[in-house]
């Protein structure tokens, strides 16, 4: 799990296909709240193109950088999809500083309120108890 | 903590925790005694279920309100009472696989502290001229399946390879992947089996063992990567350390941390 954050953290794109176990959603919960839900695949057919798509993007750059002097790719990925691939690049990088996946302080206001809501709601409930959604506003200042 | 903390991870803990307790020793009973004495209102597993993290103290219910958050999975223990995580991770739709209730954050459920760890942004992306694609998973993890998955795209990228982590059995995992791969037109030499990292040397903090066996990486190498961290074997190391043989390949490296604070301190200086 850290290393999913670490290679977000490093700017790089990560391709996953969620479970139903919570330990099989951990990455795809990262993206989606890095704003990087296009790489969370829907089956193994998509999965797959994702991850054709990124390195096709990736190769076809390099054989640009070194001024067609390497082998060429043969990819299927048209330009359109690489241009996308840099949008997303460029997204990872402004989330980096700006998102809420690496805003420590957003965190932990959320937390500090959820455990208030759980002290109040044994208060009234001791017996019984209930899930807790902490909304988004609550914290919103600090991210 | 544990005994076998660096002084430099210790001295990171204390300083960032308002108060910390001396436990080293004691059973479970007389933890949870120690700690129903400091008459918490709230006490939070940051662990779980992992092997010597005390989870039966939480067994004797020395706070009224228990609560999991960060580890990977239900504990399916009777004493937690809540579980901390998103809508993503688990929505309610599957709140059925957990004995806990839960706590369903706006954010993503996974705190962590990069920014502090590493201020300095890790930028290079004007530099990419490679790519690699990477599992990191641990064997036991694999299955034909995936296997397939990722044979398929490795068929459709022209002169791309994908590297694993020499884990436990590590010989016998490369017989049958590599077999496998070949079944489905890979040959082995786009395979790379690749060691771990000297303890002291490594890129990013990271364990795997945990990792969700569906994740594959698809990074690029010469994204500048600095270590960090000490003492802790990282496959991402190993991966950066294999890539970083390749020629043309200049941007990733291996430091030190004390090298690794003055490449901060002199990108900090340049950079911003």
């Amino acid at each position: 799990m850290t290393g999913g954050l670490d290679v977000l953290y490093s700017g790089v794109p990560a391709v996953t296909l969620p479970g139903e176990d919570f330990s099989s959603r951990v990455l795809s919960s990262m993206l989606v709240f890095h704003g990087a839900a296009a790489t969370v695949a829907r089956t193994a057919s998509d999965y797959e193109r994702l991850a054709e798509v990124l390195l096709c993007s990736s190769m076809h750059e390099r054989y640009l950088a070194f001024n067609r002097s390497i082998q060429k790719p043969a990819c299927r990925s048209p330009p359109r999809q690489m241009a996308a691939v840099q949008r997303l690049l460029s997204h990872l990088d402004k989330q980096r500083d700006s998102g809420t996946l690496f805003n420590t302080q957003a965190w932990v206001t959320c937390a500090e309120v959820a455990m208030h809501m759980a002290v109040d709601l044994r208060s009234f409930a001791p017996k019984r108890l209930q899930h807790i959604v902490v909304a988004r506003g609550v914290c919103a200042n600090a991210a | 903590m544990t005994a076998g903390d660096t002084d430099e991870e210790r001295a990171r803990w204390l300083q960032e925790c308002d108060s910390t307790h001396q436990m080293w020793g004691q059973d479970d009973a007389a933890i949870a005694a120690y700690i129903n004495g400091l008459k918490l209102l709230v006490l939070i597993d940051l662990i779980g279920r992992i092997p010597h993290n005390h989870h039966a103290v939480l067994g004797y219910r020395p706070a009224p309100i228990q609560v999991l958050a960060i580890y990977a999975a239900t504990t399916a223990s009777p004493f937690i009472d809540y579980f901390v995580t998103d809508r993503v991770a688990s929505s309610p739709e599957l709140s059925h696989l957990f004995t806990e209730s839960l706590i369903v954050m706006p954010i993503s459920h996974f705190v962590n502290n990069q920014r502090a760890l590493a201020p300095v942004p890790l930028n290079s992306r004007h530099s990419r001229r490679s790519v690699a694609a990477a599992a990191f998973n641990a064997f036991y993890k694999m299955d034909p399946e995936r296997a397939r998955v990722w044979w398929r795209v490795l068929n459709a990228v022209s002169n791309s390879s994908i590297m694993f982590v020499k884990y436990l059995y590590w010989k016998t995992a490369q017989s049958s992947i590599v077999s496998h791969a070949e079944e489905h037109n890979i040959s082995r030499s786009r395979i790379e089996f690749v060691d771990k990292l000297p303890s002291f040397h490594l890129h990013l903090q990271v364990y795997f063992v945990y990792m969700h066996a569906v994740v594959v990486f698809i990074f690029m190498p010469s994204t500048e990567i600095r270590s960090f961290f000490l003492q802790i074997c990282s496959p991402f190391g190993a991966a950066c350390e294999r890539v970083r043989r390749i020629p043309g390949l200049r941007q990733v490296s291996v430091v030190s941390i004390k090298t690794f604070l003055f490449l901060l301190s002199a990108a900090a200086g340049t950079t911003r």
